[in-house]
């Protein structure tokens, strides 16, 4: 890899985190029907998975739930660390080319695993045990006035789509917008 | 103050650091509090907060002939005069000590240095471009907006995907020319940041050291 191959994988990895912090940061403070951010900023992570070498977009995104954890607090780098692990799987799906079924797969497996992890994280924060928690979800601070059940499962439907069946086209779009090989 | 070497200027202001944390007395306090007001003055620097150091100078032999040290009122003395005294401390070494001069002392290795450039250039390029990508995203809602002729609260999956590959494409198409710039301005990542005019540390810089040394170290012994 030439030198400017590097400062420019460097360069697209920070410019496409700053584009996912940005999306992350203003995600909790708009109106519901925001709610189809949701799938974008795993999208984002999953397009710098593909886009640059792996283990720099690993560290990419760890340097997103850090500055998410210190900037706007643990609650939204919990959150960060959801959409990173989702976002890495679709990413590495569409780096091996796997075929759409297993793709599909493998993003809504760790979608669930990771929705559980972030419930499970929220509810030791929150000093909930598992029994208590279909009682205890709607009172989560960070979920406050809205319906926590539509707010995921619209969610997962939306990562599904877009990560799965018409991400690819999402993605031929943008790289040929922006003229680039993505190797 | 100046022209003084970063090595033997931070190996006084640590000398200094001790002494500040060191001294219980008011009369030991006031005399530092001068000396670094002194310093500051003879270095041709603005002394900052100067009412605030007048304030101290006054207070301080007032706690010493009252004998109230060891009441709430003079502890509380006591405290904002070290607080005065490491505020002056650390202004007289910023304002006299230039940061890539400090950055270069305190560089690492040459392998930690190349394990940590690329969480330093992320982190930096995040934090730098972080307020632009929010304004392109303004942008683009914006003109997602005009271009639907009315006042959108709700915007559509479509109009999102409009949003994000116009922010996504911006974000790309600077992300080359950023590239291009960082290498137009000579930095390759292979041989990391050279600085121009590297100064060793000299006999006179020692001399000097010692010199201010000297004072703090008189008071140390003679008022403590």
């Amino acid at each position: 890899m030439s030198e400017r191959d590097r400062i420019l994988a460097l360069t697209q990895a920070a410019f496409l985190s700053a584009v996912a912090f940005t999306f992350l940061s203003i995600q909790f403070v708009m109106p519901p029907s925001f709610v189809v951010l949701l799938g974008v900023v795993p999208a984002i992570f999953g397009l710098q998975a593909y886009h640059v070498p792996l283990k720099l977009a690993g560290l990419a995104g760890v340097l997103v739930i850090v500055l998410s954890s210190v900037m706007f607090g643990v609650t939204l780098g919990v959150w960060a660390g959801l959409y990173f692990v989702v976002g890495s799987v679709l990413g590495i799906g569409w780096r091996y080319r796997l075929p759409l079924a297993l793709r599909l797969l493998v993003t809504s497996l760790a979608s669930v695993l990771s929705l559980l992890a972030t419930v499970a994280m929220f509810g030791w924060m929150a000093n909930i045990r598992w029994q208590e928690v279909a009682h205890a979800w709607v009172q989560f601070p960070v979920l406050d006035q809205t319906s926590f059940l539509t707010f995921l499962a619209t969610g997962l439907v939306f990562w599904c789509v877009l990560f799965s069946l018409g991400a690819d086209r999402f993605l031929a779009q943008v790289l040929r917008h922006i003229h680039v090989d993505p190797r | 103050m100046h022209r003084l070497h970063v090595v033997a200027k931070l190996l006084v202001f640590a000398f200094y650091a001790v002494v500040v944390f060191s001294i219980q007395t008011p009369p030991a306090l006031l005399c530092l509090s001068l000396l670094f007001a002194g310093a500051t003055l003879l270095s041709k620097l603005p002394l900052r907060g100067a009412a605030i150091v007048a304030g101290m100078i006054v207070l301080l032999p007032l706690v010493t002939v009252t004998s109230t040290g060891q009441t709430i009122g003079g502890r509380l003395v006591l405290a904002a005069a070290r607080v005065v005294c490491l505020t002056m401390m650390v202004g007289l070494f910023s304002m006299t000590t230039r940061l890539n001069a400090t950055l270069q002392f305190l560089r690492p290795s040459r392998p930690i240095a190349s394990m940590l450039e690329p969480v330093v250039y992320l982190v930096n390029t995040i934090l730098a471009v972080f307020p632009s990508i929010q304004y392109d995203l303004r942008r683009a809602m914006d003109a997602e907006a005009i271009r639907r002729g009315k006042k959108v609260r709700f915007y559509s999956v479509g109009s999102w995907m409009t949003i994000l590959v116009v922010v996504l494409v911006r974000a790309m198409n600077r992300a080359e020319r950023f590239t291009d710039t960082v290498l137009d301005r000579g930095y390759v990542p292979s041989r990391g940041l050279r600085p121009v005019g590297e100064r060793s540390l000299e006999w006179q810089d020692a001399l000097l050291a010692l010199l201010s040394i000297a004072p703090g170290l008189a008071i140390w012994i003679g008022l403590t």
